[in-house]
């Protein structure tokens, strides 16, 4: 239950901001557009192909850089990623629980998963939240260095583990 | 790689390098939620050498009967630091249905917890076995996941019940010195009136013929009794790939398997002495032996055949006849001989009295064929070639019941082998 409400909570948020985003900047066609992928993963539960919230992700991603290149609210199209990010999440959770008959086993694994995504989405809204306000200008050459070592390390890491 | 890892690393990818083209900072920004939700999975990702988990399987029985279900348990222990998520996936192997549970389960366990994963199964006949059960563990988001085989063995066999046909005296050509219920056609110990032959030394007096010896003044006679022994049997089954003729959900060699089940169980029952050859993939076969233990060993490797050998590769013709003894009985079970004409002679050489029990394949899978002109007259043309190669086979002194399955086969056996006149060896 807690399961469902939290993901509906998000999708709504995730939507509506997306929406609102496009209706400040006075975009309206966009705004409709916004409530599409949320309409189509209100019923993941019945379209069992694995790639709907995969597909919704990316298009909530893709609606929000839209924004972001037409000037809306930085703020709010974070929020969007954010939220968008927690439902798609939420929705993976619901599939693979399918298999959960035991219900108390059910009722760790949520609260399990819950902790961390609320760790994982505070964290990195507090990071994005403090990268808009905060203003540093570096050199292109210099972005580009430290976005390759990021994939890199991320890479080593990743591969460390699943090798293992 | 995972769909979700996928999923995640592509949206970073993405979003970074879109910021980086259009030098948009805000862009970077929106990657750093899953940046951090990548982070958190990376932390809480399970190491593999801190997992210990062991499983147990334990099975409802030994051996099934093929109606009832089977109850499957795996219980789960885990003894290292705490798993969680942990989806453990049990193998659905060919031939098996799923009556009640899941294959699957998704739990988490602390230090010291156990999870059972359980399900019951039917299957019509066959050998089951499990050496592994595959469980999968991940970090909180199921973002890396690690796939462990944990040993879990065991088996069951799942022998269908036998459908026993009426008892009736078999007439074999020879039978074996030993007492049992067929009459042999020598006098001897049995309870059927044989002949009157003269008193020797030594016969008990309850059998004197006392009328006849009354009508004979100074010789005495004696009833003789006609012996009951038993008989020696060799049963060959066709399990090639050209004996699988397949009808909709019903498999031909299932009729013929069916057959050799209770036919081996009359022949058992009645104090024979039988063995068997399958002649298929492996060639597995049973040597001679008398009894339920007999019956069971012949059960045991019915319940495993499977359609395998190609007939190209095994021939009827290869079938060790030397397994068998010289004058015993063999019925062979074999939809289709046409390139194994070469065993029926050896039959006749080695002494042997045969006798084919062939199903009928066109008359099983009619239903299969067209109703236009063309189908009804290659169903013509294949019934008039069974019945020249069949011709062919009773030339050879081989009898042949030509059985369509879904007629009773133990009436077509009695008449069968009831008819054969004896000969002593």
């Amino acid at each position: 239950m807690l399961r469902r409400s939290l993901f509906l909570f998000s999708l709504t948020v995730s939507a509506a901001g997306l929406a609102a985003g496009f209706v400040i900047i006075g975009n309206w066609p966009e705004a409709g557009i916004a409530f599409l992928p949320g309409l189509a993963m209100l019923f993941h539960r019945r379209i069992s192909s694995p790639w709907l919230p995969s597909s919704f992700l990316f298009s909530m991603i893709l609606l929000a850089s839209v924004g972001v290149f037409l000037e809306a609210p930085a703020i709010l199209m974070i929020l969007v990623s954010v939220f968008a990010l927690a439902a798609w999440d939420l929705a993976n959770l619901d599939r693979s629980m399918k298999d959960c008959e035991n219900s108390q086993a059910a009722r760790r694994l949520e609260r399990k998963n819950g902790r961390a995504l609320a760790l994982a989405l505070g964290l990195g809204l507090a990071l994005a939240a403090g990268g808009l306000a905060l203003s540093l200008r570096m050199p292109f050459v210099v972005v580009f260095a430290l976005v390759i070592v990021d994939f890199f390390c991320l890479d080593r890491v990743a591969r460390y583990l699943t090798k293992g | 790689m995972s769909r979700k890892i996928f999923t995640v690393g592509a949206i970073i990818v993405c979003l970074f390098f879109t910021a980086l083209i259009s030098r948009n900072g805000t862009l970077a920004l929106m990657a750093l939620p899953f940046l951090t939700y990548m982070g958190i999975g990376i932390l809480g990702s399970p190491r593999p050498e801190k997992i210990e988990l062991t499983a147990e399987r334990s099975l409802e029985t030994r051996r099934s009967n093929g109606v009832s279900s089977v109850e499957v348990r795996v219980t789960v222990r885990n003894a290292g630091a705490e798993v969680g998520p942990l989806f453990l996936s049990d193998s659905l192997q060919p031939a098996m249905t799923v009556t009640e549970g899941s294959l699957r389960q998704l739990a988490v366990l602390e230090t010291g917890e156990e999870t059972v994963l359980k399900y019951a199964f039917t299957a019509a006949r066959g050998g089951f076995q499990w050496q592994t059960l595959h469980a999968v563990t991940s970090d909180q988001f199921g973002l890396f996941e690690s796939g462990i085989e944990l040993p879990a063995a065991a088996e069951i066999l799942v022998q269908p019940m036998v459908k026993k046909f009426r008892p009736f005296t078999l007439r074999p050509e020879s039978t074996l010195h030993s007492p049992g219920l067929i009459p042999a056609r020598i006098g001897g110990s049995g309870t059927d009136f044989w002949g009157v032959r003269e008193y020797h030394p030594g016969d008990p007096l309850r059998r004197l013929d006392w009328r006849r010896t009354a009508r004979h003044p100074r010789r005495i006679f004696t009833k003789e009794l006609e012996q009951e022994e038993i008989t020696d049997i060799g049963m060959i089954l066709d399990a090639r790939q050209t004996a699988e003729f397949l009808c909709g959900d019903e498999s031909l060699l299932e009729y013929v398997l069916d057959a050799a089940m209770s036919l081996a169980e009359m022949f058992l029952r009645g104090g024979n002495r039988l063995s068997l050859l399958v002649v298929g993939e492996g060639m597995p076969m049973v040597y001679p032996g008398y009894g339920k233990a007999q019956l069971q060993r012949i059960l045991r490797v019915l319940a495993k055949v499977r359609p395998g050998a190609n007939s190209s590769r095994v021939s009827l013709s290869h079938a060790p006849l030397h397994l068998f003894a010289s004058r015993a009985l063999i019925v062979i079970i074999s939809p289709q001989t046409t390139y194994d004409s070469a065993i029926f002679p050896r039959f006749w050489t080695h002494g042997n009295q045969a006798l084919l029990i062939s199903p009928d394949p066109i008359d099983f899978t009619q239903s299969e064929f067209a109703r236009d002109r063309a189908g009804r007259l290659a169903v013509r043309v294949a019934r008039l070639e069974r019945r020249v190669e069949l011709d062919d086979i009773v030339r050879h002194g081989i009898r042949v019941i030509d059985w369509q399955v879904h007629r009773q086969l133990s009436p077509l056996v009695r008449n069968a082998l009831r008819a054969s006149r004896g000969r002593r060896p």
